[in-house]
């Protein structure tokens, strides 16, 4: 049995992170947009995600500049405002998908009886990639030694690029099918969970407390007043 | 009347087709600060348009059935809904609409033509999708989206043409495997 100890149970951080990246989208034009952030990262805080609000922060403040320098050219000053924003309302959802652990959600995937093959090819595509960034620079640093460059023979340096790197994807895959077929992975039968995930008592206050503001953000958002 | 056959995935199809995305993304990695700052309506696709095409046109000839393409478009879903949710429904949307329309007119994946229509057209159809969301979530009208209609009209052009040419592409690379014997 697992304990999610800081992080949320990943199914409910998932959740409240599709509910956030919506409604702070659509609550950007309203007055009380900035008391709404600050509600979301109040709670955050509460439940120990400073670390994680504090690392994505210097991105969104540069990224929600871009966007809002971006919209300079032919916006007014609330359209620049209202684009930063819109970059600034992300700050809740990505704090809570960017604490959820891929194997924590696999595991929570098949918990729901979510189709084994989906969990599987999920953990894959997050595994692989890292693998791949490292064949994608190795087969770069051929090129480089060949003395092949895009700008004179673009033809030529997609076939060393490509050929390569589908030959290895066709062998990883190849090996990586044979060892999970010989570990009795199969798209027909069902898994079992190697550790289960439990919904604590902190899950719990955290989903009544973000359920109950942002009822209450709802509420305001069409027409109601307090 | 020829009529779509559904087959069964496998575990060496489902493990193909999750690399195959892995590499799509990866592949897409250089566009993405692009596609993150550009708002205009149509740019995200034209730069997606050729990575994506080329490498799922070679999980489409490799993996001959039916859904394929929905499948790698939900594994890419499902890996972009960490870092912004509503790229999922983006992906898994436009990856059932273009493979829907290939299948509808093509039948099998046994044909070339199909797997060129289905990930030639898969980054044109996130415009749509992208249009909904934008219309759902920011409050932001067709017209304000399209902004400029010729700049629109060229960008849609792009994506289709750039989609169809990763297309063909991706088809040569698998060809050149297939004479290879490594397909």
């Amino acid at each position: 049995m697992h304990r999610t100890e800081k992080n949320l149970h990943p199914i409910l951080s998932l959740v409240f992170s599709l509910f956030l990246f919506v409604s702070g989208l659509l609550f950007v034009k309203e007055k009380w947009f900035l008391i709404y952030i600050l509600t979301f990262l109040i709670i955050l805080l509460i439940f120990r995600f400073g670390g994680t609000i504090l690392k994505i922060m210097p991105l969104i403040l540069i990224f929600g500049s871009l966007m809002a320098l971006i919209t300079t050219i032919n916006g007014s000053r609330w359209d620049v405002l209202y684009s930063f924003y819109r970059v600034f309302a992300l700050v809740p959802a990505i704090t809570l998908s960017m604490s959820i652990k891929p194997v924590h959600l696999v595991r929570s995937f098949n918990q729901i009886k979510v189709p084994h093959w989906i969990s599987l090819g999920f953990l894959i595509v997050i595994r692989f990639v890292r693998i791949f960034l490292d064949e994608i620079r190795q087969i770069r640093q051929a090129i480089i030694l060949r003395g092949i460059r895009f700008t004179e023979t673009p033809v030529l340096w997609g076939r060393a690029f490509f050929i390569p790197l589908i030959i290895r994807v066709l062998s990883i895959s190849e090996n990586l099918a044979v060892s999970l077929e010989t570990r009795a992975f199969s798209t027909e039968v069902e898994g079992t969970a190697y550790e289960t995930i439990t919904f604590e008592k902190r899950n719990y206050i955290f989903a009544i407390m973000s359920s109950t503001c942002l009822a209450v953000y709802i509420y305001l958002f069409i027409g109601g007043e307090l | 009347m020829k009529k779509i056959k559904f087959e069964k995935f496998t575990i060496k199809d489902i493990v193909f087709l999750a690399v195959i995305t892995a590499v799509t993304l990866l592949a897409s990695g250089p566009v993405a600060p692009l596609v993150m700052t550009v708002t205009k309506l149509g740019t995200q696709a034209f730069a997606m348009a050729l990575p994506f095409s080329i490498f799922t046109s070679v999980g489409l000839r490799k993996v001959k059935k039916a859904g394929s393409l929905t499948i790698i478009g939900l594994f890419s879903g499902l890996f972009l809904l960490l870092m912004a949710p509503v790229m999922f429904f983006n992906q898994f949307v436009a990856t059932l609409l273009s493979e829907g329309l290939a299948l509808m007119l093509f039948k099998t994946y046994k044909d070339k033509i199909t797997v060129l229509f289905s990930s030639g057209l898969f980054s044109f159809f996130t415009i749509p999708t992208t249009v909904a969301v934008n219309i759902l979530l920011k409050d932001s009208s067709l017209s304000q989206q399209i902004g400029n209609p010729i700049t629109f009209v060229l960008l849609v052009l792009g994506t289709t043409v750039l989609g169809f040419l990763g297309a063909t592409i991706g088809n040569k690379i698998a060809d050149e495997l297939q004479k290879a014997g490594k397909l």
